[in-house]
């Protein structure tokens, strides 16, 4: 019985410090995009975002094998849910795909600002509504409100 | 009372941005630097916030909400709108600021999706609070 409580009490600090980081990385991600212009010098902006990158690509796959666990686990009957977590998982995947895709076209030199904006703003979408799930489930609520 | 002034700012606002996005290739041929759109995007930077904190609000009391189909509407349209102004917010001050400040990331583009869902976000945020101050 004990081992079963630790391993619950593992897995919602597991999913609080998930959540946490989703939300932290969406909140970085929305501020650096809005304000880069502000103090880039030039270089200093991008090198930042080359930092960034490495926490983004960790945070959009969380978000991903979340929604596909949520996916799953809504049931026939729960439209809502199943919206929630379909809406979530189809977003993190072409999230996903076109953040890896231009990540390597950075380093080849030939990624495009335009899809950056997009993934950016997918981004503080998609890690935002998932680490609040999670940050929720691990209270003990059922996740809804994507 | 303040709900339906913020209701009016935002629909006179959509108005506004809809017709001059329109209306700006029969005026303006980018030369002299856009002079209404440095005006008005003063203004659009107030107005998408209050999208957006409504959004947030209506998307908030719509999960508390039973579910039913009126429920779930509901739930779509506060998440449809909550979401798209989110989009909004990000695009329009990443690329109002590069405006601002003369940076290379400034995109035409950009603009040309930030201003149609200005019109569209900034409306639809505007009719549905004046609405919630009809039924409050």
């Amino acid at each position: 019985m004990g081992f079963v409580v630790w391993g619950l009490w593992i897995v919602d600090v597991l999913r609080r410090a998930l959540g946490a980081y989703c939300i932290l990385l969406a909140a970085v991600v929305g501020l650096q995009f809005m304000l880069v212009t502000l103090y880039d010098d030039g270089g200093s902006g991008d090198r930042v975002w080359g930092v960034i990158n490495w926490f983004s690509a960790a945070a959009i796959l969380i978000a991903l094998g979340a929604g596909l666990a949520w996916k799953r686990a809504a049931g026939p009957a729960e439209t809502r849910r199943r919206l929630d977590a379909n809406a979530l998982f189809y977003a993190a995947l072409a999230l996903a795909i076109l953040f890896f895709w231009n990540w390597a076209a950075r380093s080849a030199g030939s990624d495009d600002f335009l899809v950056w904006a997009a993934v950016d703003a997918l981004i503080v979408a998609v890690a935002g509504a998932a680490g609040f799930r999670l940050w929720r489930e691990a209270g003990g609520r059922e996740g809804r409100g994507g | 009372m303040i709900a339906r002034l913020l209701a009016i700012y935002c629909m006179a606002l959509a108005v506004v941005v809809g017709v001059n996005f329109a209306a700006t290739p029969l005026y303006d041929d980018g030369s002299s630097g856009y002079p209404v759109w440095v005006v008005l995007d003063w203004f659009m930077a107030a107005g998408i916030p209050i999208a957006l904190g409504a959004g947030l609000i209506w998307k908030l009391e719509a999960g508390d909400e039973a579910e039913g189909e009126a429920g779930l509407l509901r739930y779509l349209e506060a998440n449809t709108l909550f979401y798209s102004a989110l989009a909004l917010a990000l695009l329009f001050f990443s690329n109002w600021f590069a405006s601002l400040t003369g940076a290379a990331t400034e995109q035409p583009l950009v603009w040309v999706a930030v201003d149609t869902a200005c019109a569209v976000v900034l409306g639809a945020a505007g009719w549905r609070l004046w609405r919630g101050a009809d039924a409050a």
